[in-house]
């Protein structure tokens, strides 16, 4: 048994609905600290909108969100945790670089602190070129990459990226596994949605998948493919679409709801708390 | 509090960024300074030389062509764009531009019938010098007429109109002063007016509507500690912006003052471009602590505009709250502005319910005491009012999800 003090992020039996939607139905996982947890599913799961809740934008209707043994939205985290939205976001008429460091400063961040985490992500991911240019003026894959410096400088110990490599370029969206991985082994937990195979083989060390708004399975990469695969097409890419195309009801996992007060199981993981 | 310093420079920055927000703040002053100017720009453009032609022999010593002529040479004896030479013979006249004949029997006339004939004539389509000889010169020879034949103990005739109608509850001491506050209702009524719907939109650029477009919403709420932080943080942004929209404003309309005052213009004087100096706040108004009560009106207004502005924001979607916000604003300004032009002094229950009205209204009592009760300023409790109940309704629309994912 794992303790509470081992994991950055708690997920237990989140609910959520929008008006007629039920967005949410009983997401439940674990996130080890300075991991990379990758949450996956179909259009529509389920997973921004968790993302969201662990970002503090929104509340659950039921369940608990615990990160860093804090609740999402508590002042402690602001500085701690950075999220990266599926949108390319900014301000146009100013440049890539106040769209870092003004942020940055809403954090609390030290301001000397800022222009260096920025000027080194700058130069790391090599658009130290964009520096001084519009947001407007940038494509959407230099955009991202802005975003995603933002996040970092932002996000001291966890980050949540929404589609982090989508719209790069391969050299580009290279640059940004290899940092994701170096952010990694220096501590930071990573929690990314990617439907890009690439990010899920290369990047990460677990997998959430959502169905319908509910966790379908949790656990790592190899237990995936043993659990959706059958031996003839073992790869990531087939056990994600036939974990896609499987009704949730049918799945063996246990649902958040029918675990009891406290004791979130999974039968595949083992981890428990 | 770093947050909220924080986030008020992300805001200025951001806002100051945009051209377009630069004119919709100094616009304004530029306007107004400009329309004061006005009679500056057209005046020093024309030098106008009226010739007087006086034939008049008059009536046993009666000889109102003389007179005509003193009284029009003396208007203008301080006027160094108008030149007036008088001659006796209209034959000495054939070649020049502007002339004022009176014929020899214009006194006679005069005397015996109800109506005196005298000549304009002129062959500049200058709309000044035209406006001199087709409305102010006629008036000052009817003074003369008058002056000549009525009895000197008989008022002499009003040339400046007064107000037909006094409205109830107003109490009028002193007819000049009630004319000052009617021509000042004017020029504080069109500040708020314009005001308004150039602050409509630094709501918009300097808001949440903006955070909304460019999907930095989600971030920011992600970040800050309270959201209240960050509604207080919108309102400080949008009325540092709009402070400098009103000063500009201000600023604007002392350059027009004082322009006029330092260029000798007479802008009293009837047919010139007076009638766009008047939305000009007065000399005697702008130039005397009583401007700090029109700088602290503008203020008033602006904030008002900012919580109106910020309340729709919050309140409805981005994509109909864009469009509303402009829409209700016009209109809140709008029915302010042509309900105080028709009537500067009758409060009428659309207007009560105009949050416009109500800065404009404690502003004219502070400056025209006189004229209005001092129960007036109970405004200021409906002020107060209005900024606490946006206040709740405020913090509470801001914690809605709503408000952050549409």
């Amino acid at each position: 048994m794992q303790s509470n003090q081992e994991f950055a992020l708690i997920i237990h039996n989140v609910h959520k609905h929008f008006r007629n939607v039920q967005a949410l139905r009983g997401a439940s996982f674990l996130v080890e600290k300075g991991t990379i947890h990758a949450l996956l599913g179909p259009n529509g799961a389920g997973k921004t909108t968790l993302l969201r809740i662990i970002a503090g934008i929104i509340k659950p209707d039921y369940g608990q969100v615990i990160a860093f043994n804090m609740p999402p939205g508590s002042p402690e985290l602001i500085g701690l945790m950075g999220y990266m939205t599926q949108n390319t976001v900014g301000y146009q008429n100013i440049t890539a670089w106040k769209n870092v460091t003004l942020f940055a400063e809403i954090a609390g961040i030290d301001k000397q602190m800022i222009n260096e985490k920025t000027e080194y992500l700058f130069s790391e991911l090599e658009i130290m070129n964009l520096k001084s240019r519009k947001f407007k003026e940038l494509s959407g894959g230099e955009k991202r990459t802005v975003n995603l410096i933002r996040t970092i400088i932002i996000g001291d110990k966890l980050l949540l990226l929404d589609e982090p490599t989508a719209g790069l370029d391969l050299e580009r969206a290279a640059k940004v596994r290899k940092l994701i991985q170096k952010l990694s082994k220096e501590g930071r937990t990573i929690l990314l949605s990617s439907h890009i195979v690439t990010d899920l083989e290369n990047l990460s060390q677990y997998i959430t998948i959502l169905h319908s708004g509910k966790t379908i399975f949790t656990g790592t990469k190899e237990q995936a493919i043993d659990t959706f695969t059958t031996d003839e097409k073992r790869s990531l890419e087939n056990a994600l679409l036939n974990a896609f195309d499987n009704n949730p009801s049918q799945n063996n996992l246990n649902s958040a709801e029918e675990t009891q007060e406290g004791q979130l199981h999974s039968e595949k993981t083992g981890k428990s708390i | 509090m770093s947050q909220l310093i924080a986030l008020i420079k992300k805001d200025l920055h951001v806002t100051l960024s945009q051209r377009a927000v630069w004119f919709v703040l100094i616009g304004p002053g530029l306007f107004i300074a400009m329309l004061g100017l006005t009679p500056i720009l057209f005046s020093n453009t024309v030098n106008v030389t009226i010739y007087i032609v006086n034939e008049d022999v008059g009536v046993n010593n009666i000889n109102i062509g003389t007179n005509a002529t003193i009284l029009i040479t003396n208007y203008f004896m301080n006027d160094k764009t108008v030149t007036i030479k008088t001659v006796n013979n209209i034959s000495k006249t054939t070649l020049e531009e502007n002339i004022v004949w009176f014929p020899k029997n214009f006194t006679e006339v005069a005397l015996n019938t109800s109506v005196a004939i005298f000549y304009v004539r002129t062959t500049s389509s200058d709309t000044y010098t035209r406006q001199l000889l087709f409305a102010l010169i006629p008036q000052l020879v009817d003074q003369a007429v008058k002056m000549t034949l009525l009895p000197k103990e008989q008022p002499r005739a009003q040339l400046e109109q007064l107000p037909v109608q006094t409205p109830t509850g107003i109490k009028v001491k002193d007819e000049l002063e009630y004319e000052r506050a009617y021509q000042a209702s004017f020029s504080i009524g069109y500040a708020i007016f314009l005001l308004s719907i150039m602050l409509g939109s630094v709501g918009r650029i300097g808001g949440f509507t903006r955070d909304k477009n460019e999907d930095v919403l989600e971030i920011i709420v992600s970040m800050v500690k309270d959201k209240k932080v960050l509604l207080i943080s919108k309102v400080i942004t949008n009325l540092i912006l709009t402070t400098i929209t009103a000063l500009s404003y201000v600023i604007g309309a002392l350059i027009a003052v004082i322009g006029l005052k330092y260029s000798e213009i007479d802008t009293t004087t009837q047919g010139t471009n007076d009638g766009l100096s008047t939305l000009v706040f007065s000399q005697e108004l702008l130039l005397s602590p009583k401007g700090l009560v029109i700088v602290a009106t503008l203020f008033i207004t602006t904030s008002l505009i900012v919580v109106i502005s910020l309340l729709i924001q919050l309140w409805l979607p981005k994509e109909t709250g864009e469009r509303a916000e402009s829409l209700i604003i016009l209109v809140i300004a709008f029915f302010f502005f042509f309900s105080v032009i028709s009537d500067p002094f009758t409060t009428t229950f659309i207007l009560l319910i105009n949050p416009l009205y109500w800065p404009y209204k404690i502003c004219m009592t502070a400056l025209f005491p006189d004229i209005f009760s001092p129960w007036t300023y109970l405004y200021g409790v409906l002020i107060i009012a209005f900024y606490v109940v946006s206040a709740i309704i405020a913090s509470k629309l801001i914690m809605r999800e709503q408000f952050i994912l549409h």
